[in-house]
C-alpha cells in the first residue's frame, strides 16, 4: 500500500489560518489518532488528507503521486473518508445506504448490493440485523455505525474518520475502535481517526498527533504525547491518571 | 409485500396510467371520432376526417404532453436530488424565467413573423443566456450559492418580462404574450415535436449521467467528493444538472407555463 503524506501543509480560510506547516505521514498497518481542542485544525487536516481541501502551500502525496494530480476515481478507491456529521440518509434501507460505498468502484444497484464487502461491513458494524430497516429512522449512534459501514464498503487501503465515536455509547465506541485496529493490524490498512476521548486515543492508537492552533504541537507514542504537562498546556485542564490514561479532571485556574 | 415490491408495483401502475391517459387523449377531443375506425384509416393511408384529426392534431398533442411532462419530471427529480430539497424545480434556477424572457423578446420585436422556429429558438437562447449568467455568478460555489443565484436570476428575469409586457405597444400583443406564457398543447404539429425532441434527448442524456453522483450526494457533498465525483467545474455534476435542465426544459416551456406546479409536483409525487 502507498503511504499518505502531508508535507509542510498550510491552509487559510478567509483571514484565519487553519493549518500551519503541518507534516504528517500515514503508513499501512497502523492507527494514527488526531487529537487536540476544538478548532485546532484536526478536521481540516483530515479533509486535506482526503483531497477534499487543497492546501495553500505544501503538498499531499499518495505514494509517489501528488494527491491533487490523481484522478478523483483513483483517489476514491485508495482513500475512504467518513465526515464528522452524518447526513440523515433518504428513506432507503440500511443495506442500500451501505452499498453506496461501492460507488467508489463504479458499482451500483444489485452489483453493489451483492458485493461480499457489503455483507462483511454490515456484520462488522453490528448492522446485519438492521439491514432491512429504513435508514432514516435509525438512532444517532446507529447512523454513525452506518456511516462507518459505508466507509468500510469502499474497501480502500486508507481510512480517514472524523470523530467516528462521538455519537456512540461506550460499548459501540469500543467496537468501532477495535474495528479500526483490526483493519490496521489484520488487513494492513492505514487508519487516521480524529478523537476527543483521550482514553480511547491512548488505548487504540499507535501514534498520536496533538494539534493546537493549526500546528502539530506533539506527535509520537501515546504515552509521550499524553503527558500531563502537554495535556494541561493544550487543553487547559488538570488530569488524573487512571492506569495509563490521563483523565481530564478540572479546568485550570 | 416488501417496500421494494411496493415501489415496483406503484411504478408499473403509474406507467400504465400514463399509457391509458395517452390513449384517452388520442380518442378524446373537441370533435368526437370513432377511434378504432380512425386508427384503421390512418394505418391504411386513407385520409378520412377521423384519421386526419388523429394524425395531425391529437397524436402530436399527446406526444408533446408526454415529452414535456417527462422532461419536467426528470429535471425536477434531478434538481431535487442535487439540491436535496423536495421543492426544487427548473424555475428555481431562473432557467424557466430566462426562457420566458427570451420568447417574450421574440414576440416584442416581431421576430416570430420570420420563422416558425423563432419562438422556441428565442426560448432556448433565453434559457442558455440564463444558464451562462447563472454559472458566471456561481463559479465554484456549491448548492447553496446555486440556489441563491438562481433565486436572484429568477426574480431578475421575471422583472424584465413584466417590463417588456408593460412596454408592448398594443393590448392585443400583450394578450398574445400572456396567452403564450400560460402555455398550451392545443393545435400543435409534428414540427413542434421535432423542435422539442433534440434538446430533450440531449438534456435527458446529460441528466442521466449524474445518476450515480446523485446517489452519492444523498450522503452529503463531502462523501460524494470523497467517492470520486466532481461536483463543481466544467465537467462537474452541477454543470451537467443545470445544462441538462436548460436543454430539456428551454424548448418545452412553450407548451407549459414557465413556473408551473408540474415542475415540482411531477417528481415529488
Amino acid at each position: 500500500m502507498n503511504s499518505l503524506k502531508a508535507l509542510d501543509v498550510s491552509l487559510s480560510l478567509g483571514e484565519r489560518q487553519i493549518l500551519r506547516s503541518v507534516t504528517l505521514s500515514v503508513q499501512a498497518g497502523g492507527v494514527v489518532g488526531l487529537i487536540g481542542p476544538n478548532g485546532a485544525g484536526k478536521s481540516s487536516l483530515l479533509r486535506v488528507l482526503a483531497g477534499l481541501l487543497a492546501p495553500d502551500t505544501g503538498r499531499v502525496t499518495l505514494g509517489e503521486d501528488s494527491l491533487a494530480s490523481l484522478p478523483p476515481s483513483r483517489r476514491a478507491r485508495q482513500i475512504a473518508f467518513m465526515p464528522q456529521e452524518s447526513v440523515r440518509p433518504p428513506p432507503m434501507r440500511v443495506r442500500h445506504v451501505a452499498a453506496l460505498g461501492r460507488l467508489a468502484h463504479g458499482e451500483s444497484g444489485t452489483v453493489a448490493l451483492r458485493h461480499p464487502q457489503v455483507a462483511e461491513a454490515l456484520q462488522k458494524t453490528g448492522l446485519t440485523e438492521s439491514a432491512d430497516r429504513a435508514a432514516h429512522r435509525l438512532s444517532g449512534g446507529e447512523l454513525a455505525r452506518l456511516a462507518l459501514c459505508r466507509m468500510l464498503c469502499v474497501d480502500a487501503p486508507i481510512l480517514l474518520a472524523d470523530e467516528p465515536v462521538a455519537a456512540l455509547d461506550p460499548a459501540h465506541a469500543l467496537m468501532v475502535m477495535n474495528l479500526f485496529r483490526q483493519a490496521a493490524y489484520q488487513d494492513g490498512k492505514a487508519v487516521v481517526v480524529v478523537l476527543h476521548d483521550l482514553g480511547l486515543a491512548a488505548r487504540f492508537c499507535d501514534r498520536l498527533v496533538l494539534m493546537q492552533n493549526g500546528a502539530v504541537r506533539a506527535h509520537g507514542l501515546p504515552e509521550q504525547v499524553l503527558s500531563e504537562t502537554l495535556v494541561r498546556s493544550v487543553y487547559h485542564v488538570t488530569t488524573q491518571r487512571i492506569g495509563m490514561v490521563p483523565v481530564p479532571w478540572e479546568l485550570c485556574p | 409485500m416488501t417496500r421494494d415490491k411496493q415501489i415496483r408495483s406503484l411504478s408499473l401502475f403509474l406507467a400504465a396510467c400514463v399509457g391509458v391517459l395517452f390513449l384517452v387523449s388520442l380518442w378524446h377531443g373537441e370533435s368526437s371520432i370513432a377511434g378504432l375506425q380512425a386508427l384503421q384509416d390512418s394505418l391504411a393511408g386513407r385520409h378520412s376526417a377521423g384519421a386526419i384529426i388523429l394524425e395531425q392534431l391529437r397524436l402530436p398533442r399527446a406526444l408533446l404532453g408526454l415529452l414535456v411532462g417527462g422532461v419536467l419530471g426528470l429535471s425536477g427529480a434531478t434538481l431535487q436530488g442535487y439540491m436535496r430539497n423536495p421543492l426544487a424545480d427548473p424555475g428555481i434556477l431562473g432557467v424557466s424565467g430566462g426562457a420566458a424572457l427570451g420568447a417574450v423578446c421574440v414576440f416584442y420585436t416581431g421576430l416570430m413573423q420570420l420563422s416558425l422556429i423563432a419562438l422556441p429558438l428565442g426560448g432556448l437562447i433565453g434559457a442558455f443566456a440564463a444558464v451562462a449568467l447563472l454559472m458566471l455568478l456561481v463559479g465554484n460555489g456549491g448548492v447553496l450559492v446555486l440556489l441563491l443565484a438562481g433565486a436572484a436570476l429568477s426574480g431578475f428575469t421575471a422583472a424584465l418580462t413584466a417590463l417588456t409586457l408593460n412596454l408592448v405597444p398594443s393590448p392585443y400583443a400583450s394578450f398574445e404574450i400572456m396567452h403564450w406564457l400560460m402555455g398550451s398543447l392545443t393545435d400543435r404539429t409534428f414540427t413542434d415535436v421535432a423542435i422539442c425532441l433534440p434538446g430533450s434527448i440531449l438534456g435527458v442524456a446529460l441528466m442521466l449521467t449524474t445518476g450515480r453522483a446523485l446517489d452519492a450526494l444523498t450522503l452529503g457533498e463531502d462523501v460524494a467528493t470523497s467517492m470520486g465525483f466532481a461536483l463543481t467545474g466544467w465537467r462537474g455534476v452541477q454543470m451537467r444538472v443545470v445544462l441538462g435542465t436548460a436543454l430539456a426544459v428551454g424548448p418545452a416551456l412553450r407548451f407549459l407555463a414557465p413556473s408551473g406546479l408540474s415542475d415540482w409536483l411531477c417528481p415529488t409525487s
